[in-house]
């Protein structure tokens, strides 16, 4: 993926992590382009959270991928993102799925 | 999952006759005279349906991902079942990168949230209307022409 797609696609997640949860406690921790062996562009993004994973909610989670496959098509950011929402805690313990 | 139980998932969907026989649980047990099979007990019955194990065995994962990335067909099926082919998209990946990359450790919050995921994907799928399940799986085990 080149540089500046990878940019326009953290700068969409940015802004559609604060449009959905607002202030709340939650960092965008890592944007990570991979490509599939069949040349498929993925993007793995690591969310973390603090407190309960409850708090985020199914209903608002769903729409973020949703939300995003909307926007990375108006940018011409061909990847699917995958999204990977971890505690804090569990970060400090070990790696989570989306390095 | 226990030959008791009888979940109704898209391809039980798929297979169901009109009359919905199979819908709501194992088939009742046939007394035709030419196959003993057909006379065991029923729990076990619904497995036995014809076609099942072939249709559930015809699903080419690699194939049914790039059908589930069709933003212009997928946009035709209920938000249930556009849910469910993201859904598959992306808990693919996952499996692929705890299959093959050694290095990939999952958290146990975030395996938390992707079964939690996975159940909802499934019980969202299964409020959508049977023609759309119907049509869903008949797109994911046909091969597609142009017309």
């Amino acid at each position: 993926m080149k540089e500046k797609v990878l940019k326009r696609a953290k700068g969409v997640i940015a802004d559609a992590l604060r449009e959905r949860w607002g202030g709340a406690a939650l960092d965008l921790h890592e944007v990570r382009p991979e490509e599939d062996g069949a040349g498929d562009e993925f993007l793995w993004i690591t969310v973390v959270y603090d407190g309960e994973p409850r708090l985020l909610g199914r209903e608002t989670t769903r729409g973020l991928r949703r939300r995003l496959r909307l926007r990375f098509e108006e940018e011409d950011v061909e990847a699917f993102p995958v999204i990977a929402f971890t505690a804090r805690a569990d970060l400090e313990e070990e790696r989570p799925a989306a390095r | 999952m226990t030959s008791s139980e009888s979940p109704p998932n898209w391809l039980r969907a798929a297979l169901a006759d009109h009359g919905g026989r199979i819908s709501a649980g194992p088939p009742a047990p046939r007394t035709t005279r030419c196959s003993i099979a057909w006379r065991e007990p029923a729990p076990t019955l619904w497995r036995a349906e014809p076609g099942r194990r072939e249709a559930n065995r015809a699903l080419d994962h690699r194939e049914a991902k790039k059908r589930c990335e069709r933003n212009e067909i997928l946009r035709t099926f209920p938000a249930g079942i556009q849910d469910f082919a993201e859904t598959f998209i992306s808990l693919q990946s996952k499996r692929h990168l705890a299959d093959y990359d050694p290095d990939a450790p999952f958290g146990k919050t975030n395996v938390i949230e992707d079964i939690d995921e996975a159940r909802d994907a499934i019980a969202r799928f299964l409020q959508a209307p049977l023609r759309h399940r119907r049509a869903f799986a008949i797109y994911l085990l046909t091969k597609l022409r142009s017309v």
